[in-house]
């Protein structure tokens, strides 16, 4: 279950995961912009319409919960009230 | 359509609602929480005291460029909802089930505020919302 996830190991994962798909966004942008990929290890497992799906997917193939979920966007985001607070 | 009416004030439109757990549709563990709508988020997010009460993990980084500075936040997956009864006026059928909108991939941020969510463009794109100079506010999901 969700609570008993290894919280160091899982950032890592999520770390290098990211890493990869940056590296890789260039090849993945043109057919899958706006979905969701799942990630493990520095894989791509599949991709998703939808961020719940993913994680269910997730969830069911990795029960340690040791995996992470990236939207393949090169978009930069725009928080709104938090991105102007301060300046 | 449901549609939830609600009167405003001051300069923030604040809305409560309900957090729901990520995962299974049938698991309707949630907690309560104020509402800030933000037509100027792309996304939405959560604050610390949702994070901690429903026990989320971060599966998911993201680059946020603001204003000043570029960084990393740590985004979670969470539901939102809410009850269509008569603690909140609605044109719906009372029901004892919430009406819940699909999984949320959204930030967290840390310092604890005055509102625990933040309701952004990838929520009120799916809805029509209406705000009067009277500061009554509608909106309408589903």
């Amino acid at each position: 279950m969700e609570h008993q996830i290894d919280t160091r190991r899982l950032k890592i994962e999520v770390d290098e995961n990211y890493d990869f798909l940056q590296r890789n966004l260039s090849n993945l942008i043109p057919r899958q912009t706006g979905r969701y990929a799942l990630l493990k290890s520095r894989e791509i497992v599949s991709f998703y319409d939808r961020p719940g799906d993913a994680y269910r997917d997730g969830l069911r193939r990795f029960p340690d919960g040791i995996f992470s979920i990236q939207e393949v966007t090169d978009e930069a985001l725009d928080l709104g009230f938090f991105s102007y607070a301060g300046t | 359509m449901p549609e939830l009416n609600w009167k405003s004030s001051g300069n923030r439109i604040l809305l409560d609602l309900l957090v729901f757990k990520p995962g299974s549709p049938s698991d309707l563990t949630n907690i309560e929480a104020r509402a800030l709508l933000d037509t100027g988020a792309t996304v939405s997010g959560i604050g610390p005291r949702v994070v901690r009460e429903l026990g989320l993990q971060s599966h998911t980084k993201k680059r946020l460029k603001s204003a000043t500075e570029e960084r990393f936040v740590d985004y979670f997956l969470f539901r939102i909802g809410w009850l269509m009864n008569a603690e909140v006026e609605s044109n719906a059928q009372p029901t004892s089930l919430p009406f819940i909108f699909d999984e949320l991939d959204g930030f967290g941020w840390g310092l604890a505020g005055d509102f625990d969510v933040i309701l952004g463009m990838d929520v009120l794109r799916q809805c029509d919302f209406e705000l009067r100079r009277d500061g009554l506010c509608q909106l309408t999901f589903g």
